[in-house]
This record gives structure tokens, sequence and C-alpha cells, in this order.
């Protein structure tokens, strides 16, 4: 095995971004083939890691810890380290990644720049998923957040400066409740520890919050604040309703590889956050805030596809369906079983895959017909049936069609939020069938809008169209593969979660 | 070959790949690579079943997936139920196969048609052979893919579009209610396995109020798929289909997996006296229900689709009355003379260039012989007479009600079956005597080739000798190989006195028909127009009840959240934004926005963060 391969893998793509800085920007081809190149790289290297590592260990393993940064009151290390919660994510990032640096060829301005930002977006993403020192995933977390600004900014649609700032605005904000609810983690932990100075060490914080010792060190409000500080921080990024608006802007903004990105990996960072630094540090908050999740997850479940029913934008509709969709993540996690925390972590999985397929289909057909306004579109299978065969397909992976991956995650959160305990969420049958009429909402809007879109008479200005191009597949094989395979094998992914599953519910339990 | 049984499925699978990936090339051999596969699955099912008759229930699983501490598994199993299953879904589908050869020659994507009956083969024989509820669910939720997919396969057409998305959309109602009973059955007893979970529930490990509400969720499952009230509004609709495919999905197989899904869950529903009767009652209403809407229909495929319904209805009744084997009996034989009438109504359709109007038609008999008797021996097996094998089903099903004693479902059981004799031959006099009333252009229709004609031959043997295998005549085979390791009561047969009152029903059914629509040559137009025909006509306003209460409501509320959510939601999040760029604008001297406001959010951050960081730090003490 690589020695540090986490930091190999974290700093490929950074690496990757400071050599195109090298290259003369004319050599626009050069400049392609290395983007690409450096993200195959990085996915083979996930790859490797996902085959090095120990299903049996629930703990952290491979991991990697330097002392860093000592400021006398503040001492930070550089801390990676993986277990099955980060892992899929690991792999979910590095696919993510390699399909939209593929299908970014629809980038024609400025393709350095664009490329750069991009790579170093990758970087922070995969920082988040690996770092195990608060202070290292605030720097990569905040490392996500301004490549992306200037990606949407500079790369995006008609309203990109007013989706820009209003991205920025939220997740800055976001990130700055975020950050202060680490800093009162690591200070007061400190305090309960008697350390000298402050830890921002997760494994060592979530030692010190459990321990019963520490109850008068730290009060049971303080934490409950921590935690729902915690909470707001990472539901921007989610999003969780109402911090959500921010979200339609930014992914029907962004160019249509930066939205695959957007919602495939960056969402995830905050449920991944909610579930590593809440969930993980804070067990007995999570717990008694377990019903509030729970029902924040079906208003987003609910919400999100009412308004997905009555959008007139492909883009917005599947913006709409990502809100939603993120609810299943929190309900599944709100019931703090095997089977709930597990769904959790595929909707994550699920969620990535399919929402850039989804995303990536909705730009393909942009590009031919210049246009994602539904009732311009109609009848499009006649001229470009592939794509709207693949566009069915993603429909059907997202409204939970057995045989792909959103199946089994729905399933799975729903025999969670099912058999919650009553002491953690006292009326969770009436949440979780509330939550499941969701089912029948997204069935409605998506196959609404491919109906939209695919059936129907078709418009003669649309006779003649270009078919799926090489490029094209892909996305789109990789995308809808990933998913089928999940969905038919499912224990591939559950092999992996599974240790982490059991010890992360064991200790909320206990 | 038990041990085998699990390629069965996999032979439709593959010809579906294959057409999927080349079926550019091999468009004009589609038909044949379906039918090859099929042909192996059938003959494959014969074996089965035979030999299931002589052993014993055969099993086996693989792991699918671990959560936590549990294995759930996928595999499959070869119970009597399903070995019967498979040879019903295998001929009629074969049979359909070789029939659409002709009926879509010339549709340009007939390559596409082939695969996605294989697809759906695949899927109803997967969801056959499932040895626990939740394959079951994977793969009932596939043949409602395919369902859809066929439905819509002339997407061109707004109706048929529509008709695909509804259909896909009222099943997954009853679908989530599945999903929910075999959620609920699991965390209850630990186990998607039937054998598993009927134990724990067997031994008393669920209350039995947890039973019925399981038992309720998975019945809502089957009333969407089987299309009962009041979920029964998208078969109708699903009639835009091709025909073949009214005749495979939406008569003989798919829509019958509600029925088999009960009777596979039969254990549960016995725990639960309750759900017994609710399935009893909602089979029975619905049977009379759609039997009535039949009377007046004048589409040849709506009133076939309204007769699945109700026949759907007569087999829910049986398995709410104990008539286990008889409900089961009745699927299997009406898959057969259902399959054969939609199939002689496509193969009229076809000679008529796709005109279904029933006012439009007329003396087809003189033109299409093979066609005509075919669709004869249907309607008179629908309508249950002897000797064909509708007459000895319909009589189980009578006999179950009957020894059940409930007087509601018995009355109910006996007009319908009147009804279902007078609509049949409504249709049959309609249709194929008198003069032809239609488009002069096509008075002349021929018969078809033999691709259509001997499908229909052979659905019609079946029609008229497959209700011997549970008549008198065997001994009653079918029910002593289907009750094998089934807890049941006595299975009621009906003696002479209610196969004479069966007899007596179809015969006058079929008399009054005679008189209103045989008799005279001018079988035209019904003119009487009343309050009760317009309700029949307009099937009880159900599409316009659900319009009301569940489409409009729900849609509505959604353009209020949406204005919610833009104004009320974002909008004080833009008031905040634009004062605090505002703010920045005032505070900077480069008025270049983005970059200001990163910085303008990083300093309002930083500020933020030393002031905790300060009151923590002071906190401390």
């Amino acid at each position: 095995m690589i020695p540090n391969i986490l930091s190999l893998l974290v700093f490929l793509p950074l690496a990757g971004a400071i050599v195109l800085l090298l290259i003369p920007r004319e050599n626009k081809n050069v400049i392609r083939s290395m983007a690409v190149g450096t993200s195959l790289l990085a996915l083979v290297l996930s790859v490797a890691v996902w085959s090095a590592f120990d299903r049996t260990v629930s703990g952290m393993q491979m991991g990697e810890s330097y002392p860093w940064i000592d400021f006398g009151i503040v001492q930070i290390d550089y801390a990676l380290g993986i277990d099955g919660l980060s892992l899929p994510l690991l792999l979910l990032t590095t696919i993510i990644s390699t399909v939209a640096i593929v299908a970014s060829f629809t980038i024609r301005e400025r393709v350095k720049e664009y490329y750069v930002w991009t790579l170093v977006l990758i970087t922070g993403m995969l920082g988040v998923f690996a770092a195990l020192d608060l202070f290292l995933f605030f720097l990569f977390f905040e490392l996500t957040l301004i490549p992306m600004f200037f990606i949407i900014g500079i790369w995006g649609g008609k309203k990109r400066s007013y989706a820009s700032f209003k991205f920025l605005l939220y997740t800055g904000l976001g990130s700055a409740v975020m950050f202060m609810a680490f800093i009162a983690l690591a200070f007061k932990g400190a305090d309960a520890m008697n350390l000298a100075s402050a830890t921002f060490n997760m494994v060592g914080l979530a030692e010190a919050f459990s321990n019963p010792s520490n109850s008068e060190a730290i009060s049971s409000t303080f934490k409950a604040g921590l935690f729902l500080a915690l909470l707001v921080g990472f539901a921007v990024k989610l999003p969780i309703f109402p911090l959500h608006t921010w979200l339609p802007d930014a992914y029907a903004e962004a160019p249509i590889p930066a939205t695959m990105i957007l919602a495939g990996v960056l969402s995830k960072l905050g449920a991944y956050g909610i579930l590593r630094v809440g969930y993980g540090i804070l067990p007995d908050q999570a717990v008694s805030f377990a019903t509030l999740i729970a029902i924040l997850g079906v208003i987003n479940i609910i919400y999100g596809a009412s308004l997905a029913l009555v959008q007139t934008d492909l883009r917005k509709l599947i913006a709409y369906a990502s809100i939603s969709h993120m609810g299943i993540i929190l309900l599944g996690a709100a019931s703090f079983t095997q089977a709930g925390v597990q769904g959790a972590i595929f909707q994550m999985v699920s969620h990535g895959l399919i929402t850039a397929l989804l995303f990536f289909m909705a730009g393909a057909l942009y590009v031919r017909t210049k246009t994602y306004t539904l009732s311009e579109l109609g009848g499009l299978a006649k001229s470009v049936p592939v794509l709207t065969g693949f566009m069915l397909a993603a429909a059907l992976a997202s409204l939970g069609l057995p045989g792909m991956s959103g199946f089994v995650s729905e399933l799975l959160a729903f025999m969670g939020i099912f058999g919650a305990s009553p002491d953690v969420i006292p009326q969770a049958t009436v949440i979780a069938v509330i939550g499941a009429l969701g089912i029948i909402l997204t069935a409605a809007y998506l196959l609404w809008a491919v109906q939209r879109t695919a059936f129907g008479q078709m418009d003669d200005k649309y006779r003649g169209l270009h078919d799926a191009r090489p490029l094209e597949y892909v996305p789109m094989i990789g995308l809808l593969g990933a998913s089928i395979l999940i969905g038919v094998f499912p224990h591939l992914l559950s092999d992996v979660i599974n240790s982490t599953v059991i010890e992360f519910v064991s200790r909320i339990g206990g | 070959m038990l041990q085998n049984a699990w390629i069965i499925p996999f032979f439709p699978l593959i010809a579906f790949i294959v057409l999927l990936l080349f079926g550019k090339v091999l468009k004009p051999y589609a038909p044949y690579v379906g039918m090859v596969a099929l042909g192996f699955s059938f003959v494959a099912s014969v074996v089965v079943l035979v030999e299931r008759m002589g052993t014993e229930t055969f099993g086996a699983a693989v792991e699918w997936i671990t959560i936590g501490e549990s294995t759930v598994t996928m595999g499959f199993e070869v119970t009597p139920l399903n070995a019967m299953m498979l040879f019903v879904v295998t001929s009629v589908s074969f049979l359909v196969h070789v029939f659409s050869k002709q009926y879509m020659r010339e549709d340009d994507r007939i390559h596409v048609f082939y695969a996605y009956l294989g697809l759906f083969s695949f899927s109803m024989l997967g969801l056959v052979l499932a040895p626990n509820i939740l394959q079951l669910f994977i793969f009932w939720e596939l043949v409602g893919l395919c369902s859809f997919l066929l439905v819509g396969f002339w997407y061109f057409k707004p109706e048929a579009a529509a008709a695909a998305k509804k259909a896909f959309l009222v099943t997954r109602i009853g679908d989530v209610g599945l999903l929910i009973g075999l959620i609920l059955l699991f965390n209850a007893t630990g186990s998607f396995e039937y054998g598993a979970a009927f134990e724990a529930i067997n031994n008393g490990q669920v209350s039995s109020g947890l039973v019925t509400a399981i038992a309720l969720c998975i019945f809502l499952g089957a009333v969407g798929k089987s299309a009962q009230f009041p979920l029964h509004v998208w078969l109708p609709d699903a009639m835009e289909g091709p025909t073949p495919v009214s005749a495979l999905i939406h008569a003989a197989t798919m829509v019958a997996a509600g029925v088999y899904l009960v009777a596979v869950m039969y254990p549960v529903f016995q725990s639960s006296g309750t759900a017994l009767t609710v399935v009893a009652y909602t089979g029975a209403v619905t049977a009379i229900f759609a039997a009535s809407i039949a009377l007046v229909n004048t589409d040849i495929k709506r009133i076939l689709a309204y007769s699945t319904v109700s026949q759907l209805g007569l087999m829910m009744l049986a398995l709410g009355t104990a008539g286990y084997v008889a409900g089961l009996f009745h699927l299997m034989t009406h898959a057969f003379f259902k399959g054969l009438l939609f199939l002689a109504a496509g193969s009229v359709i076809y000679a008529l260039h796709h005109r279904q109007n029933i006012n439009e038609m007329g003396g087809i008999w003189r033109n299409m012989k093979v066609t005509s008797v075919t669709f004869l021996i249907g309607a008179l097996a629908l309508a249950g007479v002897f000797p064909l094998a509708g007459f000895w089903s319909k009589e189980g099903v009578l006999a179950a009600v009957w020894s059940h004693g409930d007087p509601v479902l018995l009355s109910i059981m006996i007009i319908t079956s009147f009804l279902t004799a007078f609509y049949m031959f409504r249709l049959f006099f309609k249709v194929f005597l008198g003069q032809f009333r239609g488009d002069p252009e096509v008075s002349h229709p021929r018969e078809n080739t033999k691709w259509m004609t001997v499908p229909l031959v052979t659905l019609a043997a079946l029609a008229v000798v497959a209700g011997v295998v549970n008549s008198p005549l065997s001994g009653y085979a079918l029910e002593g190989f289907l009750v094998e390791g089934l807890t049941l009561g006595d299975q009621a047969h009906g003696g002479i006195g209610l196969a004479a009152l069966s007899l007596f029903l179809s015969g006058a059914g079929i008399l009054l028909a005679w008189v209103k629509y045989g008799r005279s040559q001018a079988v035209g137009t019904e003119h009487s127009k009343g309050f009760i025909k317009t309700l029949l006509v307009n099937k009880y306003y159900m599409d316009e009840l659900y319009e009301a209460v569940v489409v409009t409501p729900v849609l509505a509320l959604s353009r209020v959240l949406q204005r919610f959510d833009r104004f009320a939601v974002d909008g004080t999040v833009n008031v905040v934004a634009r004062s605090l760029r505002s703010v920045g604008k005032a505070a900077g001297k480069q008025h270049n926005g983005q970059m200001q406001t990163y910085g303008l959010v990083t300093i309002v951050g930083s500020i933020a963060i030393l002031v905790v960081a300060f009151m923590v730090r002071g906190y401390f003490g």
C-alpha cells in the first residue's frame, strides 16, 4: 500500500491545478487532457483506497497525523483518516469529478482558469471527507466555496452574478456559523480535558464530549446550542428548508458540469458534516433533536416535491427534486437505526450519481434545443431517442425504481424511520407515512418532466438533432452504470459501510 | 430442473438486452429473438411444473445486502402456486409474442416493442419466482415500469403518453402501501422471507392490530396493481397501448399480480378477519361496479378492460371468502380466455385498421371466421357456460361466496354473473352479427394470417379445456396441488344446485343480450338516455372526482407554496442581502461587486468568529 495515500489522493488535483497554471492558455486540448488525466488518476487512487479498505474495522483507518500549527492557545493537527462513512463519499467525489470534467467539453471560454478552479474544488471536497481535524475540515470546506463562486460567476448563465452572490452569501454565512461552533467545541473540549491549548482533533473531541465525567464542565444546554449551531451551519449546504433558496438559482445558473458537482457532491458536504461532526461529537444531542431532524426531513421531501411539481424550467425542477431527495438523508439519519443510517449514506451516494446524471441530461438536451423551458420541448424521443432514453432512465432512478440505487436508499431510510424507537422519535410512523407520500409526488413530477420533453408531438424545429455523441456516453454510462450496480448488488456498498454503521448506532443507542 | 428454475426469467432478459443493444440491426428478426427466448422459458416452465408435481418445494438464495446485523437475500423458489403461474405467464407471453409479429409488423420500432415485451416477461417471471416479499416488490415495480413503457409505446400520441403516466402514478399509490406493508412486516418479524415471516405471525409474535395493518397495506398494493376500486381508473386508459400488450399485461398476467400477492401472503390475511373482509368487499364492489360500466361502453377494448377489472374483483372476492383455490383457479382460466378475447379483439381491430368503436362494427362473422369463433369461445367461457373453463372456475368462486354465507356478497356475485353474460354478448352481437355499420373503406375485413390465428386457436383450446384441472372430472387435481403446505379451511365445491344457478344466470344474461342486440338486424346505436345511463357512460365520474379531490388541490397547494417560497422565504433573504450589499458598497471604495461581496462575507464571518472566540474564552474565565 502506498504510504500517505490519502494525502496523495487529496492533493493530487491541486497539484494538477498547479501544473495547469504552467501551461499556456492557448493549448486548450493539452489543458483538457491534463484535467481529465488528473481526475482519472484521482479516480484510480480512490479505487485503490477502496480495495485496500478493511471492511471489518469500524473506526478510522489509513490515518495520517502530524502536528501542524501551534498557536500556543490553539493546537492544530494535520490529520486525515477514513471510515465506512467517508470512503463511499471519496469515491463518489472522484467519480462525479471525472465525469464532470469530461462533460466540461462544452466550456469554451477561459478554459485554463475553469479547469484550475475545478481541480482546486476537487481537492477541497476530497479534503473535507478525509479530514480528522476540525480546523483542517473547515479549511477544505472553504476551499470548495471559493472555486464554486468563481465558476458560477464567470461561466454561469444570464443571472450568474445574482446566483453566485447568493450562493456565496448563504454558504459563507453558513460556514461562519459552523466555524463559530468549531471554535466553541475546541475550547470547551480543551477545558473539559484540562488541556493547555485548544484542540480541533475530532476523535479527541468526541471522547471529551461523550465522557460523562465532563458533564459538569460542559453543560447539556451548551451542547444543545452547539449542536443546533452545527445543524444550521451544515443545513445551508444540504440544504434544509428554509435555508434552501440559494440552491435553485445556483443550480440553474452554474454551467452544467459545475451543477453536477454542486448537486452531486457539495450538497453531501452538509449531510456528511451533520453526521461526522454533529452526530460524531454530540451523539446525545443528536438523539434529543432526532424528532426535529425527522420533521425537517419530511418538510424537505414534501416541500421540494411540491415545488418541483409546478416548475416550468427543467433545471429548476431537478433542483427542487434535489431538495426533496435530501430529506431522505435526514429521515434515515434521524432514525438512529442501522437501516436508517445506512440508508442515509446510500442516499448520499445514490443521489450524487443520479442527480448528476439528470443535470447532465438536461444540459445535453439544452445544447441541442437551446431551452430548458418544458413547454417548448416535447417529442424529443423521435429525434434523439438515445438521449431521451437515458433521461427516462435517470428519472426512473431518481423516483426510486428498483434495480437502481435510489430504491435501495429509500428502502433503507424508510425501514429506519418506521423502525425508529419511540424514545428517539415519538410519532415516527406518522412522520414516515407522510414522507412516503413524497414517493408518489416524486413519480408525478419526474414522469411529467419526461413526458413534456420526450413524449408527445415533436416540433419541426427539433427535426434532425444530433443524438448522443461519443464523449457524452462517458457520463451517461458511468453514472447510470454505477447506479444500477449499486441497485442490483447493494452489498458492494453495504459491505464497506456496515461496520461503521453498527458502531455508529451502538454508540448513540448505548 | 427445479434447481435451475432461475433460468426461466433470464431467457427473456437476454432477449431484452440483445434487442436493446442491437435492435436496429436485428429489426427484421426481432420477433424471432423474442419468440425463441419465450419458447425456451415456456418449455422450461412446463418441465418445472411437471417436476414440481412429483417433488417438494425447492429454493436457493444469495446475499443481497447487509443491514447492520441482519442480512437480506435474493433467490428463487418453486412452489405449487408459482409453478402454476410460470406456466400461465410463459404460455400467454409466448402466444402474444407470436401474435405481435403480424400485429406490429408495420411499426418502425418493432424491435423496441419486442425488447419491452422481453423485459416484461423477465420481470413478471421474476415476480413469480421470488421467495421473499422484497424481491417480489422489486419485480412488482419493474412490471409496472414495463406497463408504463408499453402503454406509452406510441409516445407521440398524447393520449398514450397521458395514459402511461396515469397507470404508473395510480398504481404507485398502491405501491407505497405495499412498501410500507413490507417494511412493517420486516420490522415486526425480522424477515422478508415468506416462510419466516409467516411463522413469526403464526407464533403470535406480532400483535393482531399490527397484522391487520400489515395486511391492509399489502392489500393496497394489490388494489393498485389489480385495478380494484377505487384505484381501477388507470386500467381502462391503459388500453391506449398496443392490443397484444393489453392481452398480456392488462388481462392475463400483470394485473393478476395483485391477486397473486394476496395469495402468496395468504397466511397474513388469514390472521386478520378484518383484512379478509376488506378483501372480499373490495373485490365484490369492484366486480359489480366495473361490470355495470361495461354494460354501456362502446369501445371494444375498454369493455374488455372493465370486464377484466370486474373479474379480478371476483378473484379477490373468492380469496376474501376463504376460496383460496377458487381465486387462483379463476386467475388461471381468466388468463387464458381474457387473453384470447383481447387477442381476438386485436385481430378485429387490426383488420379494421385500428377502429375500436363497436357501434361502427357488425357482421364481422361473415368475413373473419377464425377470429369470430375463437372470440365466441372466449365470450362463452367468460360468461361461465358449461363446459368451458370459465364455468368451472366461476362456479368455484360462487361456491366460496355461498359457503361464506354473507348475503350481500352473494347477491353481488349473482348480479355480477348475470351482468357479465349480458355485456359480453352485447359486445359479441354488436361486433360479429348484423350488418357492418362502420367506415365503408373497411367493410370487408379479411381474416388475418396464421401468426395471429394460431395463437387464437391455441388460447381457445385452453379456454375450453383448462377448467378440467379443477373439476370433479379430475378429482379437483389443481386443489390437491395448490393446498400443499398450507393451512386452509375446506375449499367449497358447488353441487348441482349451484351449477344450475350459475348456468341460469349466464343463460339469462345471454338471452337478454340476444333480445336487445342480437335478434334484430339493426343492432345500431343505443338511444335511451337516463340518469343511470349517463352515470354509467361517465364511469361514475371517478376521473372527475380524482381530478377535483386530488389533482387540483395538490397543484393548487404547490402553487401557493411556490409563491411562499419566492416571496416569503426568498424575499426575506433578498431584502437582507440587498441591505448588506448596500452597506458593502457604501463601505468599499472599489465597486467590483462580486469580489467585494466575498470580502464582506469574510469580514462579517471573521468578526463573528472573533466575537464568539472572545466570548467563549471569557466564559472560560
